[in-house]
């Protein structure tokens, strides 16, 4: 019994570390995205971009619907419901391609300046392309999780991966939390 | 809050933060003052980190998932 729970602590002990690390990354990864935010303000200042207001609604509706699912597979895994961890799973994935098809391949083409013209075109494509690479490496981790979800591999005690997967998504998700406004809503 | 099973309290954060961008998407189009974005903002963000991202595990010692 005392060798159960001995093993036991020593997951929960390396589990904990790897929350630590994964938030350390968290940290660091929201620096690089400050540095963003602060360059928007500083070379636009109070100055609105001239972008399309309801795509830029559509897509950020989009991102939220997928954390919303993102946070039921969770659940649904941690409920040892692996039927509803895998839909949900794949309505999150199908959802964060939506989202980059919107910036990507919408925004982006509909938006009146191109990457060279001038502090708004670089503020921009930087801020959006650096968050849509994130969108991208998000659905990649979650299709890897997908992979080994349909194997059957996680359980109702062991889904670290899927924890880890999640916290990722809603990291990039309040990343545009902040990214939403100071782009397409704030300034005159 | 925290007596809803994990699954509504999902739906309820969801609907909040439904509700707060489109507030702020109008406050936006009407060119109010940015304080007020950036509070609705930094008040999803307090959502998202502690119903979704679960921040708080971070400090505790036993297990609890949900």
């Amino acid at each position: 019994m005392s060798a159960i729970n001995s093993t036991q602590q020593q997951i929960n002990q390396k589990k904990s570390i790897s929350r630590l690390g994964l938030w350390l990354f968290f940290a660091s990864d929201a620096f690089m995205f400050g540095g963003l935010l602060v360059s928007r303000f500083y070379l636009l200042g109070n100055q609105k971009l001239e972008l399309n207001q309801i795509l830029g609604l559509i897509v950020t509706s989009v991102l939220l619907i997928s954390s919303f699912f993102m946070n039921r597979a969770e659940v649904m895994i941690s409920k040892g419901n692996t039927k509803g961890f895998l839909t949900s799973l794949v309505i999150t994935i199908i959802l964060g391609v939506g989202f980059l098809v919107g910036v990507v391949g919408l925004e982006w083409a509909d938006a009146h300046f191109g990457p060279s013209d001038g502090a708004q075109g670089a503020v921009f494509y930087m801020m959006t392309g650096m968050h849509a690479f994130h969108v991208l490496t998000g659905i990649i981790f979650l299709l890897f999780v997908l992979r080994i979800g349909l194997k059957g591999k996680f359980t109702q005690e062991n889904h670290y991966m899927v924890e880890a997967s999640a916290n990722y998504w809603h990291f990039v998700d309040v990343i545009w939390i902040i990214f939403y406004p100071a782009l397409y809503l704030m300034g005159v | 809050m925290k007596k809803l099973d994990s699954l509504k309290r999902g739906i309820v954060v969801f609907l909040l933060l439904g509700v707060l961008t489109a507030i702020e998407y109008f406050l936006g189009v009407n060119d109010v003052p940015q304080i007020l974005l950036w509070l609705i903002a930094i008040f999803k963000i307090v959502l998202v980190l502690h119903y979704f991202m679960h921040f708080l595990r971070l400090f505790r010692k036993d297990e609890g998932d949900h």
